[in-house]
């Protein structure tokens, strides 16, 4: 058993290493604007310095202890329910570029939907240990189906369909995990599949960015605009790169260079020795997180590292599928290294999490 | 709960394992989709992504703003636009080994590109700069051709300032050019980025930020070959605010007219209210030339022009009146009762003060002289006595009052000051004792007074309003209103002149012209003109020894007619530079007036015609 | 053991993967000289194949008369054949010249043209892009021909080198939508911009509304664009119409741009003389203005805040002008000079001639 206790210093060198690199990035893409914007071209570096402190911290925090701690159930519930009220409220309380997503207090905002993933994925692993004879039982299925749908909706509408996403893969991941019957999967996909095109429906830019998904050439100066400029930042990358600081798309080309587009910015900066780099990352942190699943002592263990690991995997594939335009647009971070305190102190934590079961692996 | 360790959870972990695996073979599959959307992205369809990515580029183009067009009292056209074409560089994905051909190909100095390639650094990168405004069809021709290989290069169409032909009004009006690199560091146009166009000279000049409107821009993204694809946004350009001047474009063209050929200044202004109706300086130069960027031959060629075409000789000109000096001379004797109405003097050919021999410019004299005619036949010995009685300081006095020797504060830039002595003066400027010998000479004009066309305007207008001073505008006060609602009009200056004084200078003036006197060359029949020739020495008799030519030796000529007699409506200034004597100069004046006379009638013609209540826009005070 | 293979074969796949597209990536790098090195070996590589099909399809088709044999098997041939493009060329300006009236100073003008140094080039390939019009020449940077030259044949110009690989070139033909050339019209010497559209027509820009186009009429180059000597045919008027700005003109490229055979690369340009030297006679350069309105009221002249804008090529004037001609009449009809007049003399009458305005006849002043 998880005696010995070892760090895995292949997972926390990554993951620092991607945070300092996504720093460095942050700053690269976000200079200009900034000094454009807010007078000072370090103002969104030094906001994801404090992130990132804070979220070192706690990362540091949480793996130094026994991961079984959070396997209480007034840890477990009442960050679930925080998440739910704070996923409600802030439908009420903010309006930032026509979506609802964040909380501001003082200097800070905070954005709950972030914090919505590890709680899931807490109450889920949790529950399904709880459950573990009776996972194809309805009331385990129901009770996680109404959680995660629940979750998945409020998400969806402070109009944030990335998210979403990512909550119904970490649910749909850590179910299967879980020994759930692949029928219940197929079911869950006849469910979702229509509620999610209806989600797309609904509004209508979502439709706009998956037709310009199929085909962003249609209209490459409108909708195809954000896309386009991605591919070629991409594009214009080559081998090695522009050079740090070197990006031209970021200045007026690329939307968000900073945060969700932040990828194609390393992608013109850095070449594809910088490209693959990164996403050599997260193949160390699905290599590591999987491995810490595979060799967790409980289920409660495999499921949060499985949990955690499909919750970074999964929003840095997406993230990086949008900007090679083999996804349709949706506003989703690339964890541990776009700018936003919330998304980093998150992954932080998530990764401090997943050290921990890590270490406790063996 | 769970314990680890029993089958069943040996089992079902076994399961989990396995199930772990396909997730990992899962995210393993998207790995490689993302690698196969690199490899489509960056390799298959290279055609297609990277030369796009190359030089599909958002452009930022300026749209010009036209400037306000400058207009006369009545709404004619004095500057216009014409459009024409410029061309701007993109700086966000120029080639600097594009500068040289670029620059050949646009008759540009290549240094010149560079420079201002250097002088717009602190401007964003995504605002283009613009290299050559007015192209010609060749460089047009240029351009088009090259847009495969210099996408950086984009005509955009502009409009240029559009003159009247031949100087007409031109240091009235000025020209506009780009913007220095000395301006640039100047608060009033800070707001201007190199390659602006702004007014450099005049009313183009003067009111610049009404004229000037503020530029728009449009971005646009353009393809791999520099072609424009599509427009994402457009700020449009605020058009500049035209501009109505007080002048009268019929007395300003007589003025034009009767100066042709001469060297020398028009002044035409209402004393009643300030507006100048007509101004004129000659030679002049053609304004159009410098709507683009002047050429060096034809900038060198102004420079060296020994009659200085460039100098607003109405404002800037600054001479001795001469003979147009002594009825403020006459009014400061009366004022100060230095003298009275039946002082007379003999006049022999000259009188003797201090020691020195003083000549009259009638060698026989004038016999027995009195105010009336000493004024109307302009008599050197009458002012002489008239000024050795009344004393300098007096003398000063009432020059400064009627605006003497200080700017009137006209709406142009550089006006100049002109000097009127006293023993303050000379004790400020040389730190010595003013000499009475020195007040002879200044009591006819001559000495160290110097005045400009405008000064000698205003001065007379105002005496002739019996002390009431209006300051000379060049656009009417209903229109500042309007386009600076901050404007306020300032009060006329007004200095105590008795009106009977007044009346004893307005009756010599009107002997000047109507009595024999010097002026009768500006005789209008039916019309009691006032007028005053001069006849200024340009430099004293040694230094015209010295330069022997015979143009250098004649005298400036001066005048001033006015009309009518009793509170005039228009006072006429006109300097006829080396045209020997007054008199010379009086039939310009007469021009002017009679233009403005015969307008007055056409418009009490058209006026009894139209029904009263015609929709004319009545201006307060001015002429129409 | 099971588990641990599946992960050493997933990192083995991302690696390999990984490894395939870095060498597909390889073909990125670009030459220094801005053409990525896989273009230039494509296009070196294909070329001699391009010409052997080619040059077997001229055989087979028997089309043509076997030019690209010939070539290999007699120079004098190519000479004799540059010798006669030139001398077509020659006759062409020399054609255009004699419709000019002065015929000597056509010949004088004709004696000091220097014809531009050409090169014989064939076309062996058309672009593969529906977008662009170019085509490819079997000449390239070994035998001269440098980025930017113009390439004409005898019955116009056909485009301008845009690329160059060390054995053919690729050619921007004119009516590619992004090509422009420099023109003048045969008979009002007016110049313009003749612009492709990316079919077979060509359009006219910047010639100003009044100016009189009919279609027949021939353009020239102008030499102006600085690609294309001077002198040498553009195209024929198609169609003109006025337009918004200015006039809306088709035309038709001299050369026959869809069957383009054999051309001329100028290696080094010379323009011809012809549109200078030839009196200027028929050339307006400059239109005169408008005729002065009709004189109801000539001296108050009314504002005009919506002056149309003067159309380009016409000489602008300012109120300024038109009134400053009208005193001057007026002056001169009653010989007075302005700024002068002797004592007693009459002063002008500005109002000689001047009516008021007949808005209210029945109210006639008595002046």
């Amino acid at each position: 058993m998880a005696k010995h206790l070892k760090n895995d210093r292949i997972l926390f060198g990554a993951v620092i290493a991607m945070v300092f690199f996504g720093l460095m990035m942050v700053f690269s893409a976000s200079a200009v604007i900034a000094e454009r914007a807010q007078g000072s071209p370090y103002f969104f570096l030094i906001r994801q310095g404090g992130a990132a402190a804070a979220g070192l911290l706690g990362m540091i925090w949480l793996m130094q202890r026994d991961y079984h701690h959070f396997r209480h159930p007034a840890v477990v519930f009442g960050l679930l329910a925080l998440s739910l009220t704070a996923l409600v409220v802030v439908l009420f309380v903010d309006r930032t570029a026509n979506t609802h997503r964040f909380f501001r207090i003082g200097p800070f905002s905070i954005q709950p939907s972030e914090f919505a993933k590890p709680a899931l994925i807490l109450f889920l692993a949790y529950f399904l240990e709880r459950r573990a004879r009776g996972i194809n039982e309805l009331r385990t299925i129901g009770t996680a189906g109404v959680l995660l749908a629940a979750m998945a909706g409020l998400v969806l509408a402070g109009r944030d369909l990335g998210t979403a996403l990512v909550l119904l893969i970490i649910g749909a991941v850590i179910l299967w995990a879980a020994g759930l019957n692949w029928r219940y999967f197929a079911i869950g996909a006849a469910v979702a599949v229509p509620l999610g095109i209806i989600a797309v429906l609904i509004e209508r830019y979502r439709v706009d960015r998956f037709l310009i998904f199929l085909d962003p050439w249609k209209d490459p100066l409108g909708k195809g605009f954000q896309i386009i400029q991605a591919m070629i930042a991409v594009g214009t990358g080559g081998w090695t790169g522009m050079g740090l600081m070197g990006s031209k798309q970021k200045l007026y080309y690329l939307p968000a260079p900073h945060t969700d587009f932040i990828y194609a910015v390393i992608s013109e900066e850095f070449g594809l020795l910088g490209a693959v780099a990164v996403l050599i990352s997260f193949g160390v942190i699905l290599w590591r997180g999987t491995r810490a699943a595979l060799r967790a002592p409980d289920p409660f263990g495999v499921y949060l590292a499985v949990g955690l690991t499909a919750m970074l995997v999964c929003q840095a594939l997406i993230n990086i599928s949008v900007v090679l335009a083999l996804a349709p647009t949706k506003g989703m971070p690339l964890p541990l290294i776009s700018y936003g305190g919330s998304s980093l102190v998150c992954a932080m934590w998530g990764c401090g999490m997943l050290l921990s079961v890590s270490q406790r692996a063996g | 709960m769970a314990t680890p360790g029993s089958p069943l959870d040996r089992e079902k972990s076994k399961l989990a394992q396995a199930r772990i695996a396909v997730l990992q073979y899962l995210c393993l599959g998207v790995f490689l989709y993302l690698v196969s959307g690199f490899w489509q992205l960056q390799v298959q369809s290279p055609d297609l992504y990277m030369e796009q990515a190359e030089r599909n580029r958002v452009k930022w183009l300026p749209l010009l703003a036209p400037r306000g067009k400058i207009l006369d009292r009545d709404g004619r056209l004095l500057a216009d636009n014409h459009s024409t074409f410029s061309v701007i560089l993109s700086r966000t994905n120029y080639d600097p080994s594009h500068l040289r051909v670029i620059a050949d190909g646009l008759n540009l100095p290549y240094e010149e590109i560079e420079s201002r390639l250097r002088r717009s650094r602190n401007m964003p990168e995504y605002e283009a700069l613009v290299i050559k405004n007015g192209l010609t069809q060749a460089e047009v021709a240029f351009v088009e051709a090259h847009h495969s290989e210099f996408p950086e290069l984009e005509l955009i169409r502009s409009q240029r300032r559009l003159y009247p032909a031949d100087g007409f009004a031109s240091h009235l009006i000025g020209y506009v050019g780009e913007v220095s690199e000395a301006e640039l560091n100047q608060p009033e146009f800070a707001m201007y980025e190199p390659g602006a166009v702004v007014g450099k000279a005049g009313i183009e000049r003067q009111y610049n930020d009404i004229l000037s409107g503020v530029d728009g821009r449009r971005q646009v993204v353009v393809d791999s070959r520099g072609k424009e694809r599509g427009v994402i946004g457009i700020k449009d350009a605020k058009p500049g605010r035209s501009i109505r001047l007080t002048i009268d474009l019929d007395l300003q063209t007589a003025a034009e007219l009767a100066m042709e050929g001469k060297n020398g200044a028009v002044v035409a202004l209402d004393p009643r209210n300030g507006e100048v109706l007509a101004l004129v300086s000659t030679p002049n130069y053609d304004p159009n030339k410098f709507a683009g960027r002047i050429r060096a031959a034809d900038w060198k060629e102004l420079i060296s022009n020994p009659d200085h075409p460039l100098l607003n000789r109405a404002i800037q000109a600054q001479l001795a009146p001469g003979s147009t000096f002594k009825p403020f001379v006459a009014l400061a004797g009366l004022e100060s009762e230095a003298i009275d109405e039946n002082f007379t003097v003999h006049c022999g050919g000259g009188a003797t003060f201090y020691g020195r021999y003083f000549k009259c410019h009638v060698k026989s004299g004038h016999g027995a002289v009195s105010l009336h005619r000493g004024i109307a036949q302009s008599c050197d010995v009458y002012f002489y006595n008239v000024g050795n009685r009344t004393g300098i300081d007096k003398i000063a006095e009432y020059a400064e009052a009627a605006g003497l020797g200080r700017r009137t504060g006209i709406d142009l830039p550089h006006e100049e000051e002109g000097t009127m002595p006293s023993t303050k003066w000379k004790l400020r400027n040389f730190r010595q004792k003013w000499y009475a010998g020195e007040t002879i000479s200044v009591a006819i004009g001559q000495g160290a007074v110097t005045v400009t066309p405008i000064q000698l305007a205003v001065a007379y207008g105002g005496v002739l309003q019996g002390g009431v001073w209006n300051k000379p505008h060049l656009v009417p006060y209903d229109e500042m209103l309007e386009l600076r609602p901050a404007f306020h009009a300032e009060a006329p200056r007004v200095y105590p002149i008795s009106l009977v004084n007044e009346g004893k200078i307005a009756s010599g003036l009107w002997a000047v012209v109507n009595e024999g006197g010097t002026g009768v060359r500006a005789r209008i029949p039916g019309y009691d003109v006032l007028g005053k020739t001069g006849s200024a020495q340009v430099a004293s008799a040694e230094l015209a020894k010295a330069r022997k030519t015979e143009k250098e030796l004649k005298d400036n000529a001066w005048f001033m007619g006015a009309v009518p007699r009793d509170n005039p409506e228009i006072v006429v200034v006109a300097l006829f530079e080396r045209g020997e004597h007054g008199m010379l100069a009086a039939p310009i004046v007469r021009d002017v007036l009679k233009a403005y006379l015969d307008k007055k009638i056409r418009r009490q013609w058209t006026e009894r015609q139209e029904p009263p209540a015609a929709p004319q826009p009545v201006v307060v005070g001015a002429v129409r | 053991m099971e588990t641990f293979l599946a992960r050493y074969r997933n990192l083995t796949v991302l690696a390999v993967a990984i490894f395939t597209q870095l060498i597909l990536l390889g073909y990125q790098i670009r030459s220094d000289r801005d053409v990525r090195l896989i273009r230039i070996w494509g296009v070196t590589a294909i070329t001699p194949v391009a010409r052997v099909v080619h040059g077997g399809h001229e055989l087979v088709a028997g089309l043509w008369s076997n030019y690209v044999w010939l070539r290999g098997a007699q120079r004098q041939n190519t000479q004799l054949r540059a010798d006669l493009d030139r001398l077509k060329l020659e006759n062409q300006s020399l054609r255009n010249a004699l419709g000019a009236a002065d015929r000597l100073k056509v010949l004088a003008a004709y004696q000091q043209n220097t014809p531009s140094q050409t090169l014989v080039a064939s076309v062996i390939g058309t672009g593969a892009n529906p977008n662009s019009r170019v085509v490819f020449l079997d000449k390239g940077s070994g035998s001269g021909v440098q980025p930017g030259v113009a390439v004409i044949t005898p019955d116009g110009i056909v485009g301008k080198v845009q690329a160059v690989f060390p054995t053919s070139s690729l050619v921007l033909v004119i009516s590619d939508s992004s090509s422009a050339v420099g023109v003048i019209l045969e008979k009002s010497r007016v110049h313009g911009v003749m612009k492709g559209t990316g079919v077979s027509e060509a359009r006219l820009d910047y010639i100003p509304n009044e100016e009189k186009v009919g279609p027949g009429e021939k353009v020239y180059t102008s030499g102006e664009d600085r690609i294309y000597p001077k002198g040498l045919l553009a195209g024929v008027v198609a169609r003109a119409q006025p337009g918004r700005d200015f006039q809306d003109i088709t035309l038709q490229p001299g050369a026959r741009l869809n069957r383009l055979e054999e051309v001329l690369v100028v290696v080094q340009g010379v323009h011809q003389d012809l549109p200078d030297k030839m009196p200027r006679a028929q050339a307006p350069a400059v239109l005169l203005p408008s005729p002065p309105p009709e004189a109801s009221n000539p001296l108050e002249l009314a504002p005009e805040p919506q002056r149309p804008a003067a159309p380009d090529g016409y000489t602008p004037q300012t109120d300024a002008d038109k009134l400053k001609k009208r005193y001057r009449e007026l002056g001169a009809m009653q010989g007075h000079t302005f700024g002068e007049g002797l004592p007693g003399s009459k002063p002008p009458d500005f109002n000689l001639g001047w009516t008021p305005p007949a808005k209210r006849p029945e109210a006639q002043p008595k002046p």
